[in-house]
């Protein structure tokens, strides 16, 4: 299945260069790089869910959703939006565990597998570069 | 590994768990009960990335098994603090993340749930909590 493709823009006077966006994240990939990417942080708003929701962050360009293993699994609570930043000591970078490429997806399971989207709209924000 | 745990009767609710290197032996329920994560620290050795993987159980996880609730991606000789948030509806800040159950975590060097490869090297973390 194709990945969605993400809004992106400039973050002018951050660490990051890119800024991904996704207004209704959901079980089918967003591949938000082709290449490695650093990532610096991630908000997840479920705040319009009735049940939580697990963003997870894949180091490929084309992940196989509930098969693949997530590099990253951020959940986010009903009704609730959750912000995690990486703060590499020193100022100088986020985590760079992305030597492929960096792609999303969002479902109701935690762990690998599940690939049943949200069942409200979700709003992801990931800071990268 | 080393493991040192806050006390429980401080006036604050603000606990902290200190494990000195992580492994894929499975630390379960630190908090003894719900809980909200705030921020962890963390100082890598390890030549190869590490995924710290958080649990909300209060049962024995059962390492490559037992899907977690979050992946925290560690980068090889990593050394900084992962800040973790949460806001409700209303846009309040909340304590931190919810662990409704409880708190367990465990290390190892593959993504995802499957797999039980453990660090090659020493992993710091402290873990703050709050009741």
């Amino acid at each position: 299945m194709a990945g969605t493709t993400l809004s992106t823009a400039t973050a002018t006077g951050a660490a990051f260069s890119s800024v991904g966006q996704n207004s209704a994240e959901n079980a089918t990939y967003a591949n938000l790089k082709a290449s490695s990417a650093t990532l610096y942080k991630i908000a997840v708003d479920n705040t319009a869910g009735a049940g939580a929701v697990y963003e997870k962050l894949y180091d490929s360009a084309t992940p196989t959703v509930g098969t693949d293993g997530p590099e990253v699994i951020i959940p986010a609570l009903a009704a609730q939006k959750t912000v995690v930043t990486f703060a590499k000591a020193g100022g100088s970078g986020g985590v760079a565990n992305f030597g492929t490429a960096l792609s999303a997806a969002c479902v109701q399971e935690k762990g690998t597998a599940g690939t049943t989207s949200p069942a409200a709209s979700v709003v992801t924000t990931i800071a990268y570069t | 590994m080393s493991i040192t745990n806050s006390g429980t009767d401080n006036p604050f609710g603000v606990r902290e768990h200190e494990n000195t290197s992580i492994s894929t032996t499975a630390i379960n329920n630190i908090s003894l009960g719900p809980t909200y994560l705030t921020s962890i620290d963390i100082s890598s050795a390890n030549a190869d990335p590490t995924f710290l993987k958080l649990y909300n159980t209060t049962s024995a996880v059962t390492v490559g098994t037992t899907a977690p609730d979050m992946i925290i991606p560690i980068p090889a000789s990593w050394v900084g603090t992962v800040h973790v948030e949460a806001y409700d509806s209303d846009g309040d800040k909340l304590k931190g993340l919810y662990f409704s159950n409880g708190l367990a975590y465990t290390a190892t060097e593959d993504a995802g749930t499957a797999g039980t490869t453990a660090p090659g090297s020493a992993v710091y973390v402290l873990i703050r909590h709050e009741d």
